[in-house]
């Protein structure tokens, strides 16, 4: 009986280090001279097999829907099918850990947006954009504030002055640490308003904080055209202002939260990036096959047809684009204190 | 009516009935692979539905999904291994039937409790998705947390045996649940420095790790004088699987069926809820309304067909503020509607009336979906049922490599191996030391929902009282009460029934 059982047990461990064995691992080898040379080929051929491109967050949402939807489209310019794995999980510090230890060979991507910065000033990791090398933003999705239709106010203006006059009991949700945690901290601060007027209470995401509305359990969160548009069509919710510079073409109705007197700006911007020190003609090649995926009507149509805006920026805009935005979060970090 | 006509026109042709078959086919494959889950199966199939109409690639879907709830038993019964998290209890009397040598009968009880409760859900759904989808929006983080109390209460009869090591149980699985990110604040716990521990143990493979991995060493154990004796008396007599007679057997326990079916169908339908819970809850409710609870767990068909009837009844129950409200009731339904946006289609309350024939489609569909479950099970059990004949020295490797690539693919990441492993460990040992699995499970899977609810509540409004206050909750804490008193007499019936038997 000892005997099978040891079996078993030295069978899982050579399953497991086989296993291991196969996982990427960190490059270390120092490059000879005669690597270079090998070096440059591969980024002649490159992509000569499949390319993985990491989703940080669970199938269903819009990060996974966009990306996979782009991809379809990049793939065909670049010859090689674009695999995209999700793996979601601590504010999408799972996948970005997984790209940002992988070989910068251009074969494993990922696929993300401003969480990458508040996730660093929420403390979840030690790292931001830098750590990558960006490619390209494509697509922005502003954000609107939203309410329930049976609340009293029309304007994101009218349910902060009720705010400062009962501190604390209007409800707000977020997730702690994430895209609309800032978003809301900055609303308030381009407001001129405390942050204590509002009280902030914690959900896992999106979908639970819209439910936790409709239910009339908390009284306004963030949300996008994409996610809420079906229950304002219904009736159910209102929104109280778009944090974009000028009007969406889907709601038109719907004011600015600058034309309000709040001017702040605030969209969820999605891009690709690739690990630290991946050769410059590999990223090139991305980013031309995904400028091309942008420009394609059919997926243009798509994804405005999902609330988002196509906003194709090459790699040199992206850089400076990802410096401004860290240098607005940074702001809002401050405020978290 | 005109729409429903429509709607049958879309479906049944020859494309969109061969897709659902395909789906289900998928789906049951995915379900009985220990470690692979629903949701992966129905990931992997949302880029082909890129190129479909939405009927067909939500068809396509809905064929997984409910060829996935019945294929979970599969594993679950031959094996004890659950081949996905919801069918959890029905290993609890699958197997022990199984190893009395009739596991046949046990497939045959699953699959025809599956169709069955799938159906009772979907009727639900086609009838009443609207008023429950607006009645379940009234669950707040109070009623959420009440329910999750109660269903707390099962850890009391999951561990009959001993009290005490149940509830042990119950902590190790609600203090696993504490690792990694916070679910409200977004603080790191328990990390111990490990980037890995960021988001905690990854569900599956803790739950692969503890049934699969002392199930495998068991049956190493037994060596192969041992095993040829349990192979025979699974080959003799039981390769056949008695369809007629299993029927015969479900529909004489209907109330059980329905009963079980709608719990399913109801917990599906609540935010956050899903499968794993409602197959609990279905298999408690069954226990305590029986008149004979003891000999739950034995091998007797009732558990069997709670639990399955349980676990499909959800899959309608979690379309419903899916349809109703555009809120997906899980993460299943998640990619559905994911799939729906991109077709340019806006889900939410208005969907029945802007899209009346799809949402009629999506009802046919998920009917005919049932019907090629079935029907690919009653073609497919025999092949599977040779799985039972299968000698340990060829079954455990295949197993296990499945486990592990199982575990690595939920995230394609090796440190979810290890974790696989360690539970697989500690689950030897607790199984030894006769400590009840299952309760751990329970603990690990509740303790988030009930911490983020808690907390929740308590930061909308910081007066506890409201637990005691709002109706729903009120109820789901008195029958807390009444689960845990019912279980307290059992244990005090069953100790004098043992003294007086051997005083």
């Amino acid at each position: 009986m000892r005997k099978s059982l040891l079996m078993v047990l030295v069978a899982v461990i050579c399953l497991a280090l086989l296993a291991s064995g196969c996982a990427p691992e960190a490059q270390e080898e120092a490059k000879p001279q005669a690597e270079e040379k090998a070096a440059e080929e591969a980024v002649a051929k490159y992509p000569e097999r499949p390319i993985q491109l990491v989703i940080p967050y669970k199938p269903g949402g819009a990060t996974d829907i966009i990306f996979r939807l782009v991809c379809k489209y990049a793939e065909k310019h670049l010859g090689q099918p674009i695999v995209c794995v999700n793996m979601p999980g601590a504010t999408s510090t799972v996948g970005s850990r997984h790209v940002k230890e992988a070989r910068p060979d251009g074969y494993t991507l990922l696929g993300s947006h401003d969480v990458i910065a508040t996730a660093f000033y929420s403390g979840v990791v030690d790292y931001a954009f830098e750590a990558f090398e960006p490619i390209c933003l494509i697509t922005s999705t502003p954000n609107i504030a939203t309410t329930h239709s049976d609340y009293p106010w029309n304007t994101m203006k009218e349910l902060l002055e009720e705010a400062k006059s009962k501190p604390g009991e209007i409800v707000w949700s977020t997730t702690f640490g994430s895209t609309d945690h800032f978003f809301i901290l900055g609303i308030l601060e381009a407001a001129g308003v405390s942050k204590d007027v509002l009280r902030l209470v914690g959900y896992e995401g999106t979908g639970p904080q819209l439910t936790a509305l409709l239910g009339k359990h908390t009284h306004g969160c963030m949300a996008n055209v994409a996610s809420a548009m079906g229950h304002v069509e219904a009736g159910d919710l209102k929104f109280l202002g778009v944090a974009w510079e000028s009007r969406l073409p889907q709601i038109p109705d719907v004011p600015t939260l600058k034309e309000q007197g709040i001017d702040f700006a605030h969209a969820t911007n999605r891009g690709v990036f690739a690990p630290k020190g991946t050769p410059e003609g590999i990223l090139k090649k991305i980013e031309e096959a995904f400028r091309k995926a942008m420009e394609d009507p059919e997926c243009k149509a798509k994804i405005e047809e999902m609330g988002t805006l196509v906003n194709f920026k090459p790699r040199e805009e992206y850089v400076k684009f990802l410096d401004e935005l860290m240098k607005k979060y940074d702001k809002l970090a401050q405020m978290m204190k | 009516m005109e729409f429903l006509i429509q709607a049958a026109a879309e479906v049944f042709t020859a494309k969109v009935l061969a897709l659902i078959t395909l789906g289900a086919l998928a789906g049951i494959i995915v379900g009985a692979i220990p470690g692979f889950t629903i949701t992966m199966g129905i990931a992997l199939t949302l880029p082909f539905t890129f190129g479909m109409s939405p009927i067909e690639g939500l068809a396509t879907m809905l064929g997984v999904y409910v060829g996935g709830y019945s294929g979970g038993q599969i594993s679950g019964i031959l094996l004890g291994i659950p081949g996905t998290p919801s069918s959890i209890c029905t290993t609890f009397d699958g197997h022990p039937m199984a190893k009395k040598g009739q596991p046949g009968r046990a497939l045959a009880l699953g699959v025809i409790s599956s169709f069955l409760g799938g159906l009772v859900g979907a009727v639900v759904l086609i009838i009443t998705a609207v008023p429950i989808a607006r009645f379940a929006l009234r669950f707040g983080p109070w009623e959420i947390f009440s329910l999750i109390v109660f269903a707390l209460t099962l850890i009391a009869s999951l561990g009959s045996k001993s009290l005490t090591k149940g509830l042990m149980a119950g902590a190790f699985g609600l203090l696993l649940a504490t690792f990694g990110i916070d679910p409200v604040a977004g603080q790191l716990r328990f990390t111990f420095g490990l980037h890995e521990l960021t988001d905690g143990f990854e569900f599956l493979p803790v739950l692969i790790g503890l049934f699969a991995l002392p199930q495998m060493i068991d049956a190493a154990a037994r060596g192969r004088t041992e095993t040829k004796q349990v192979d025979s008396s699974f080959i003799e007599g039981s390769i056949q699987v008695p369809w007629l007679a299993g029927l015969r057997e479900v529909l004489s326990q209907w109330v059980n069926l329905v009963r079980s079916g709608l719990i399913g169908c109801m917990v599906g339908a609540l935010p956050a809820a899903g499968g794993v819970t409602s197959n609990f809850l279905a298999y408690d409710q069954a226990q305590k309304m029986s008149k004979h609870p003891e000999k739950f767990g034995t091998g007797i068909p009732d558990g069997i067909i709670a639990s399955e009837a349980g676990n499909n009844g959800t899959a309608g129950g979690s379309l419903i503020p899916t349809i109703a409200l555009g809120i997906p009731g899980n993460a299943i339904t998640a990619v559905m509607l994911g799939a729906l946006i991109l077709h340019g289609i806006t889900p939410g309350p208005m969907l029945l009336r802007h899209e009346p024939v799809l949402v009629y489609g999506v009802f046919i569909a998920l009917i005919v979906a049932h019907f090629s479950m079935l029907l690919l099970q009653i073609v497919g059990l025999r092949g599977f049922l040779r799985i039972a004949k299968a000698p340990s020295f060829s079954l455990v490797p295949a197993v296990l490599t499945l486990c592990v690539v199982g575990s690595f693919a939920l995230n394609n990441r090796f440190f979810d191996v290890w974790v696989f492993l360690l539970f697989g460990l500690i689950g030897y040992l607790l199984s030894r030391l006769g400590v009840p699995l299952a309760p751990v499970v329970l603990g690990l899977i509740l303790g988030p929902l009930a911490e983020s609810n808690l907390r929740q509540a308590l930061m909308i409004n910081p007066n506890p009282n409201l637990f005691f206050t709002r109706p729903i909750s009120a109820l789901f804490l008195g029958i807390s009460l009444l689960s845990i008193a019912y279980s307290a007499w059992q244990i005090m019936r069953q100790r004098k029934r043992t003294l007086a038997e051997t005083g």
